[in-house]
C-alpha cells in the first residue's frame, strides 16, 4: 500500500548516495535541503520526502531485516552518543581542545537525567580536603554551574565553599545548548543510535534512527554517554548489567503556600527538595528495582509512576494545609539509575575511594556524596573498555564496583568524566592512537588546560 | 643542691644494668613484637599471671616465666626489683637526685596487693593496670604512637616517678605492689632486712592481718562491680569482647587494643556510663568502622577481655552490636537520593525497601555484625539516621 511516489532529481541523487558514492555527495544533498524550509509558508505543499524503502520482512525463520546500505550522514571526529550532564562536557571538551565534534541524543534537549529527569540537585560538587571543604567538580561541569549562577532564578547553593547546587532544568538546557554552540559542536537531537558501525573489531561509527530515517555516523573516535552502554554494549565490549531502582521525579508548586507542618502531621512529610523558585520543589521517587532495558518495563514503570504521582498529588490537595499545592510537572524522562556498566581496564572500587586513593592516570577527582567525606580520584581506565578499541565510556556506565555506583552515577561525577572522557576522544584523534594508547601525561595537561581539578 | 641528709652511706652511682632491660622493654614493644609475645611480656610479671589465673581460674602457658620468678622470690630478696624492674632505675635515679627520706611509710603497696588479689577472686582483673610491667609497655606504645586516648597512662606512669621524688625509694619499699608480693613470697629464707635496703622484709602479723582486710574489700568491691555491671548500661566493645559484666571485670584497661586498631574507632571510656567502665574501651565511629578482615584488638589483648579472633569468617560471629534505623531522620523519607548505607555495608545486610513513595532502609539483623560502615557514611545531622546500637544480651 506504498503511497504514490515521484521521482525526482533529488531521488536520483539521494539514492547515487546511499549506492555508495560517497559521503560528500550526501552530506551536499542534506545541505541542499535546508535552505528550502526556511520562511516558507504554513501549510505549503512540499515535495514528499521518499527514502529508498528496506522494510523488514516476515519469513518462515522469523521476520529479517534484509541487508541495505546506510545514508552516512556525518563523518566526524569524535562522536559522543548521549546528551545527558556527560556527554554534554564530553563534547564541549573535545571540541575545544580542537577536533570535529558531533553530538547526538535522542530527545530535544541537552541534560538527560539532570534535566528531563528532572534530578535537579548536583551532588558531589566538593570534599574535605585536609579538614576544609574544596571544590572538586571544576572544568566545563563547574563552568556550565558558574553559567547558571550569573542568569536569574537559574541556580541556588552555588558557590566556592557551598556544596551540591540545585538548578532550574530550564535554564541548564539553555546554557547546555549555549556552550555547545559556542565550543562549535555538530549537534543532532531526535537522534536515537541504534546500533554501531564495525570497522572489523573496531566500531567506527553509529547507525542513527529518527525521523530522517535511517543513517550513519562515522567517527575516529566514539564516546558512549547514553548512561546505559548502548554503544559498547552493541560494539561487544565486556559489561556489567545490573538491576536498580527505576523512578519518576515531579515537581510541586505553591510550595510555599502549603502548611508543612500540619501536612507532616498528616503523614505528608516529603514536599521534595528546594529549586531555585521558592514555590516550587522538586520530589524524589525512588520505585522498584527493574530491568531498564527492558521497554515493557519502562513503559509500566511510567504509566504505574504517573498514576501514584497523580494520586499522591491529589491526596495532598484533600489535605487541610495542601488546598494550594499543585502538580506543576512529571519529568518526561523516567528516572533510570544504572543498567549497564562498562567492565573496564580498570575497576575504581569504594574501598579505593574511601581511602582516597590516587592514581598516576588520574583524570578528574569525586566529590563527597553529601559533601563531606573525603574525594576521591578518578583514574583513566574506569572511561576505557578491557579491550575494545576506538571508544570510551563516560557518566553513569564507567567501570566502578557495585559499591562505588552509587557514587559515581552522581551528577558531579557524570560531568568529570564526560570532561575526560571527550579530551581523552581529541587527544586519540591528534595523535592518531588508540583510547587506551593516550598520553596521559599529555591528557592530564589538556584537562589542567581546560580547568579540570586532578587533585 | 642541699646536701643530702640522708642517714646512708652515699654510694657512688654506677650505670645499673636495669637500663637496659627498660631500652629492651621499649624496643620490643617499639617493634611491634607478634601480638602473642607482646601479652607474654605483660605475663612475665608474677602479679599479673597471679591475678589472671586467680580470675580464669585456669593456668596457661604463659605463667611459665611469673612462675620462675616467684620461685625465685622464695629464695632471694626482691629478684626482680634488683633484675629485671623496667621502671627501678628511673625510680633509683630520682630517689638519688632529690627528695629527702621520710615519707609516710604505708604499705600501701600491701594494701593494692592483697585488694587486687581480693578481686581477682571474683574475677575481677583490673588492678593489672598498676603492674610495672604491664604500665612499662603501656608507655612504650605511648611513645611509639602518641595519642590523646590513652595520654592518662602517663599519669600512672608519673606516680612512682612522683613518689620516689618526694620520698626517696619509699615506692619500691612500701608502694609497689610487685614489691610487696616478692616480700610476701620471702619464705624460704631469713633474711630480715633485705640488702640494698629495698623493701620492708618480710611480711609482719599486722601486715598479714592488714592484707586481710584489703582482701575482703577487695572481693566486696568486685562482687558489687560485677553485679552493678550486669544491670548497668552496655557499651559497643570491640569484637570478641566479653559479655559486659565480665569484660568490666576482665579488662586491665591497658590501652592495648586502643592502639592496635588501625581505624582508631577504639577509645577509652570518659566514665560517664559507670565508674567500673571507666577507661575500658569502647567504639565510637566517627573516624572508621570495624574492618572486616582486622582482628587485631582481638590478638594484642593480654587480660583475656577480648577473646581471641584469628579469621574474617569468625569475625562475623561475634558481632560487636547492631544497626538501627530512625526512619524519620531518613533522608529517604524525605525523599532524597540516598542509600549510601546499602553501599557501604561490608556485609550485604542493608537493603532498601521501596513502596511507591515511601522508601526505608531495613537492617538484616543476622547479618550484621555492627561494625559501622553504615553509621560512619549516613548523611544525616546532627545525629545519624543509623547508628549501631550496643547488643543487648
Ligand atoms: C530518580 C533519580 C534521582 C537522582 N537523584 C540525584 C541527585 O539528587 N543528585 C545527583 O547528583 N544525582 C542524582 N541522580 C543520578 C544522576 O541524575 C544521573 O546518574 C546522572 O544525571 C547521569 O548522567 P549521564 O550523563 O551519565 O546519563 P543520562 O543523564 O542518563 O544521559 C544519557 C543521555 O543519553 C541519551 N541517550 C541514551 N541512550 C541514547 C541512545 N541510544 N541514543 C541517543 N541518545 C541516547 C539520553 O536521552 C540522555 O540524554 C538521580 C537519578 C535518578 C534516576
Ligand atoms: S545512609 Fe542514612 S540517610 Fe542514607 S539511606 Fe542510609 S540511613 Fe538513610
Amino acid at each position: 500500500m506504498a503511497g504514490v511516489r515521484r521521482v525526482s532529481r533529488r531521488d536520483v541523487l539521494r539514492g547515487m548516495a546511499v549506492a555508495g558514492l560517497g559521503a560528500p555527495l550526501a552530506r551536499w544533498v542534506v545541505a541542499e535541503e535546508r535552505p528550502a524550509q526556511a520562511g516558507a509558508r504554513e501549510l505549503e505543499p512540499v515535495p514528499v520526502s521518499s527514502r529508498p524503502r528496506y522494510p523488514a520482512i516476515r519469513t518462515s525463520e522469523g521476520v529479517v531485516q534484509p541487508q541495505r546500505p546506510l545514508p552516512v550522514l556525518e563523518e566526524t571526529d569524535v562522536l559522543v552518543v548521549g546528551g545527558g550532564a556527560a556527554g554534554f562536557a564530553a563534547a564541549v571538551a573535545a571540541a575545544r581542545a580542537g577536533v570535529r565534534t558531533t553530538l547526538i541524543e535522542r530527545y530535544g534537549y541537552f541534560g538527560g537525567l539532570w534535566t528531563g529527569g528532572m534530578v535537579l540537585l548536583v551532588m558531589g560538587t566538593h570534599a574535605v580536603v585536609q579538614g576544609k571543604l574544596q571544590k572538586t567538580l571544576r572544568g566545563i561541569g563547574d563552568e556550565l554551574l558558574a553559567r547558571l549562577s550569573k542568569l536569574d532564578g537559574a541556580i541556588v547553593n552555588y558557590g566556592e565553599d557551598r556544596a551540591n547546587p540545585t538548578v532550574d532544568p530550564e535554564a541548564t538546557k539553555i546554557v547546555m545548548d549555549e556552550m555547545v554552540s559556542e565550543a562549535g559542536v555538530r549537534v543532532l537531537f531526535h537522534s536515537w543510535a541504534t546500533d554501531v558501525v564495525m570497522d572489523g573489531e573496531r566500531p567506527c561509527g553509529v547507525v542513527v534512527d529518527g525521523k530522517s530515517g535511517r543513517h550513519a555516523i562515522l567517527a575516529k573516535i566514539l564516546v558512549d554517554a547514553t548512561g546505559d552502554g548502548d554503544i559498547f554494549a552493541a560494539a561487544g565490549a565486556e559489561h556489567e548489567q545490573r538491576l536498580h531502582a527505576i523512578g519518576l521525579v515531579h515537581r510541586l508548586g505553591n510550595v510555599d503556600r502549603a502548611d508543612r507542618e500540619r501536612l507532616k502531621s498528616a503523614g505528608f512529610g516529603n514536599l521534595g527538595s528546594i529549586t531555585p523558585h521558592p514555590s516550587v520543589t522538586w520530589v524524589n521517587l525512588r520505585g522498584p528495582s527493574s530491568n531498564a532495558l527492558d521497554v515493557r518495563e519502562l513503559t509500566r514503570l511510567e504509566i504505574q509512576h504517573r498514576r501514584a504521582i497523580w494520586e499522591r498529588v491529589q491526596a495532598l490537595r484533600k489535605q487541610p494545609g495542601g488546598e494550594a499545592l499543585f502538580l506543576l510537572d512529571i519529568a518526561p524522562q523516567l528516572g533510570v539509575r544504572i543498567s549497564r556498566t562498562l567492565v573496564g581496564m580498570k575497576q575504581l572500587t569504594r574501598t579505593e575511594a574511601r581511602e582516597s586513593r590516587t592514581f598516576p592516570d588520574t583524570i578528574g577527582v569525586g566529590g563527597a556524596d553529601a559533601g563531606r567525606g573525603p574525594q576521591w580520584p578518578i583514574p583513566y581506565g574506569v572511561l576505557v573498555p578491557k579491550r575494545l578499541d576506538g571508544l570510551l565510556a563516560a557518566g553513569r556506565c564507567v567501570c566502578v564496583d557495585e559499591k562505588l555506583i552509587e557514587s559515581m552515577r552522581l551528577i558531579a561525577a557524570c560531568l568529570v568524566t564526560g570532561h575526560a572522557a571527550g579530551a581523552a576522544a581529541a587527544l586519540c584523534v591528534q595523535d592518531r592512537c588508540e583510547p587506551r594508547h593516550v598520553d596521559i601525561g599529555r591528557l592530564q595537561g589538556l584537562l589542567r588546560q581546560q580547568g579540570a581539578y586532578l587533585g | 643542691m642541699e646536701p643530702r641528709r640522708s642517714s646512708e652511706p652515699r654510694r657512688a652511682y654506677r650505670l645499673d644494668w636495669r637500663w637496659l632491660v627498660l631500652v629492651l622493654w621499649v624496643v620490643l614493644h617499639w617493634i611491634q613484637l607478634p601480638a602473642s609475645w607482646q601479652r607474654a611480656l605483660d605475663h612475665a610479671s608474677p602479679l599479673v599471671a597471679l591475678v589472671s589465673t586467680l580470675a580464669r581460674r585456669t593456668i596457661s602457658v604463659t605463667v611459665g616465666v611469673a612462675f620462675f620468678l616467684g620461685v625465685l622470690m622464695m629464695i632471694h630478696a626482691r629478684p626482680i626489683c634488683r633484675w629485671c624492674c623496667p621502671l627501678g632505675p628511673m625510680v633509683d635515679f630520682l630517689s638519688r637526685v632529690c627528695g629527702r627520706p621520710g615519707g609516710p611509710k604505708w604499705p600501701v603497696g600491701s594494701w593494692l596487693l592483697a585488694f587486687g588479689l581480693g578481686l581477682s577472686i571474683v574475677g575481677v582483673t583490673w588492678v593489672a593496670a598498676v603492674d610495672l610491667f604491664v604500665l612499662t609497655g603501656c608507655a612504650a606504645r605511648l611513645i611509639r604512637q602518641p595519642t590523646w586516648d590513652t595520654a592518662w597512662v602517663w599519669h600512672l606512669v608519673a606516680l612512682p616517678l612522683v613518689v620516689s621524688l618526694l620520698w626517696p625509694r619509699d615506692w619500691c619499699r612500701s608502694w609497689c605492689p610487685l614489691g610487696a608480693l616478692q616480700d610476701a613470697l620471702k619464705v624460704l629464707h631469713r633474711e630480715t632486712t633485705p640488702s640494698g635496703s629495698v623493701g620492708h622484709g618480710r611480711w609482719s602479723r599486722r601486715h598479714w592481718m592488714q592484707g586481710l582486710v584489703a582482701a575482703i574489700l577487695g572481693v566486696g568491691t568486685g562482687g558489687h562491680q560485677v553485679r552493678s555491671a550486669r544491670a548497668g548500661v552496655r557499651l559497643i566493645r570491640p569484637p570478641g569482647a566479653l559479655p559486659e559484666e565480665w569484660f568490666r571485670a576482665m579488662c586491665w584497661r591497658c590501652g592495648a587494643c586502643v592502639h592496635a586498631c588501625p581505624t582508631r574507632i577504639i577509645v577509652p571510656d570518659t566514665g560517664r556510663h559507670g565508674p567500673s567502665s571507666w577507661l575500658t574501651p569502647r567504639v565510637v565511629f566517627d573516624r572508621g568502622y570495624c574492618l572486616p578482615q582486622c582482628v587485631r584488638c582481638t590478638q594484642v589483648c593480654p587480660s583475656g577481655a577480648l577473646q581471641s579472633i584469628t579469621t574474617t569468617e569468625a569475625k562475623r560471629m561475634h558481632p560487636i552490636g547492631v544497626a538501627e534505623v530512625a526512619v524519620a531522620a531518613c533522608w529517604l523519607t524525605e525523599g532524597r537520593e540516598c542509600g549510601r548505607c546499602v553501599s557501604a555495608c561490608p556485609y550485604d545486610a542493608i537493603r532498601v525497601q521501596t513502596d511507591v513513595f515511601d522508601s526505608r532502609v531495613v537492617v538484616h539483623r543476622e547479618q550484621c555484625t555492627g561494625c559501622g560502615a553504615c553509621e560512619q557514611e549516613c548523611p544525616t545531622r546532627p545525629a545519624r539516621a543509623i547508628m549501631v546500637r550496643p547488643l543487648t544480651s
